[in-house]
């Protein structure tokens, strides 16, 4: 039976975007159900079995153990068959910060939103994420700057040309053997400097 | 080394239709051959009989070895066409290397100096990065047969043409037979502003032949060198089509045209219908006009919009348009300039200008002044080149002599020398 409900509500909460994850053996209290969000939060879920509800207490100590889990997980459910949602104190659920969970043969329905506990893990993978997000924009503003770079060396590179060509004063004298348009042929000056031009005009 | 590539710089211009070649000796004038290879059929008998197979056969002596007509289409290739050729096109490239390897050894020196010329080729400015890589094999393959060639470069056509006329500048227009190419340049050929048109004087052949039949001479436009001098001294560029194309109706005998060829019974005569001289020239620079609709319908091939490599060819754009296009994708304060020097080069901006028809009809300059005025462009200096022929291969021969030796070939400039051996 709990097999089956725990089955339900994860798929209630799959369908909600949260990913399944193994139940961790290291915890001394282990929920029944553990999901995380796609922003990295970890989710328990707590089903207590018919057994579990019959004791005397038995909402007050599930509550009071769901509470644990909140120094491990960032949202904490506790699901309870709907006969009970008419029994219990809502505001004591949502003092201790957990969400509730309510299920009957037919529906499933989050009665009450987790707090969201922020944990030392949870803020390092946001810082992480953060990081992440800034090496990213830095890589992207490199590449800006390398782009820009690149462009502004083509323009440099193909800027007007009048009359610079007057100014320079050719390298060499052209013999007289070559041919006649080689005379007063401004590209000879500029030709004969490739290679040898700053890094702005061959770039 | 400046001595030694003063006497050892080789220009080679592979045009669509020529190939004209040789070293810094020829002074001012190049040899010219045609671009084209003639693949024979080494099975014909005759060919058996009298030679020994070539597998393909370039240069002066190739129409003696021309045989049926009807398969020349397939035999007789011109692997420069359109100024692309596709990499896998093994014909093409076999041209290629028997043309290269022709016009080297042709002016083979003798001298004991001799380790190699130093080679400048020029493609068109639309040739994809693989022709380079092509043309430099093809020079490293030469070179194990013979060392002919030292160090090789290339640069694009219109870029040769700037540097053979002297001006750092400006945009060069080249039009040839098959398309036309608009590149401006500053220092280095602006690469992302190329543009090519899939238009050339082919086209205006073909126009030609229309109106031929249309006047009925339609047995005579077979012979395509007869329609090409058809063209050449009838076609005339209008100032305004509308206003020529009145002005001759008016007046067919001060526009008459007429042409005898020499030798020959062969006579053409347009008579009342000599106002069509101005269709031939307008629909070089603009085939937009109404007019030409009623040749595209009767089945005149329309230029179509082209992808070739990875160029696309613009079939139905005016050169004032084309030059506005190409300019403004230039840096802002670099389009005055460009406007202020456009070189026109190539066969296609040669027309005649009969002096009592100024006024009507006027030049390729002039008329490619009045189309940029129609865009809103006015100072605006246009010029064609001093030898329109001759000027790509000027061009390299001076690029060679000028850039040192020890530039290195460079595949993100694409420019430099690619030595082959020391």
């Amino acid at each position: 039976m709990i097999s089956s409900t725990e089955e339900k509500l994860k798929s209630y909460l799959m369908s909600k975007g949260m990913q399944p994850l193994p139940i961790d053996d290291s915890l001394e209290t282990k929920p029944n159900l553990s999901f995380q969000e796609g922003n990295g939060y970890k989710v328990f879920v707590k089903v207590p079995s018919r057994e579990e509800l019959q004791e005397r207490n038995a909402i007050l100590n599930l509550i009071l153990n769901s509470t644990t889990f909140r120094k491990t997980a960032n949202k904490v459910y506790l699901a309870l068959p709907k006969i009970y949602a008419s029994i219990i104190d809502g505001a004591i659920i949502q003092g201790q910060g957990l969400g509730l969970i309510i299920y009957d043969e037919k529906i499933i329905d989050e009665v009450i939103a987790p707090k969201i506990f922020e944990h030392k893990d949870s803020s390092n993978y946001q810082e992480n994420l953060a990081i992440e997000q800034l090496v990213s924009r830095i890589s992207q503003l490199e590449q800006t700057v390398q782009t820009l770079k690149f462009e502004i060396s083509q323009l440099k590179s193909i800027r007007p040309t009048f009359g610079e060509a007057a100014k320079t004063e050719k390298i060499e004298k052209i013999p007289d053997s070559l041919p006649s348009f080689f005379r007063d042929n401004a590209w000879l000056d500029i030709l004969s400097k490739r290679g040898r031009e700053p890094e702005r005009y061959v770039s | 080394m400046t001595e030694y590539k003063g006497r050892y710089t080789f220009g080679i211009d592979y045009g669509t239709s020529d190939y004209k070649y040789g070293p810094i000796a020829c002074k001012e004038n190049p040899r010219i051959i045609e671009n084209r290879g003639y693949f024979p059929d080494k099975e014909s008998v005759m060919f058996k009989a009298f030679e020994k197979p070539k597998d393909v056969i370039v240069g002066e002596e190739l129409p003696l070895y021309l045989q049926a007509s009807e398969d020349l289409s397939t035999r007789l290739i011109y692997p420069m066409r359109n100024g692309v050729i596709e990499k896998n096109d093994e014909r093409a490239w076999q041209v290629v290397y028997e043309i290269s390897r022709y016009g080297l050894n042709a002016f083979k020196p003798q001298e004991k100096d001799f380790e190699g010329f130093y080679v400048v080729a020029s493609l068109s400015s639309v040739s994809p990065k693989y022709m380079y890589e092509k043309l430099f094999e093809i020079y490293r393959q030469i070179n194990e047969q013979e060392r002919l060639v030292k160090a090789a470069t290339i640069i694009p056509q219109p870029f040769a043409v700037a540097i053979g006329h002297g001006i750092t500048t400006c945009v060069v227009i080249e039009s040839g037979h098959g398309n036309s190419q608009l590149c401006p340049i500053s220092r280095y050929p602006i690469g992302n502003a190329v543009l090519a048109i899939n238009r050339g004087g082919g086209d205006a052949n073909a126009l030609t032949a229309e109106i031929l039949k249309d006047l009925g001479y339609g047995d005579l436009v077979q012979q395509e060198a007869f329609v090409r001098r058809v063209k050449e001294s009838i076609g005339l560029i209008p100032i305004r089509l509308e206003e020529a194309m009145e002005a001759a109706k008016k007046n067919p005998e001060k526009f008459k045209a007429k042409l005898k060829v020499p030798g020959t019974r062969i006579a053409v005569d347009f008579q009342e219908n000599s106002w069509m001289r101005f269709l031939i020239g307008e629909y070089v620079f603009n085939p937009n006009h109404q007019m030409f609709q009623s040749y595209f319908t009767r089945g005149m091939r329309k230029p179509k919009d082209v992808k070739i490599g990875d160029t696309t060819f613009r079939g139905m754009l005016d050169f004032g348009e084309a030059i506005v296009q190409s300019v403004e994708r230039c840096p802002i304060e670099l389009q005055p300039h460009l406007y202020r020097e456009i070189v026109l080069s190539g066969g296609n901006f040669s027309w005649n200008l009969p002096e009592k028809l100024e006024g009507i009809a006027t030049d390729s300059t002039t008329k490619i002044k009045l189309l940029l005025k129609e865009k809103g462009i006015t100072n605006v200096k246009v010029t064609m080149t001093k030898s329109p022929q001759l000027s790509v291969w000027h061009g390299c021969i001076i690029y060679g002599y000028a850039v040192p030796d020890d530039y290195a070939w460079n595949w993100e400039r694409m420019e430099g020398w690619l030595k082959l051996h020391d």
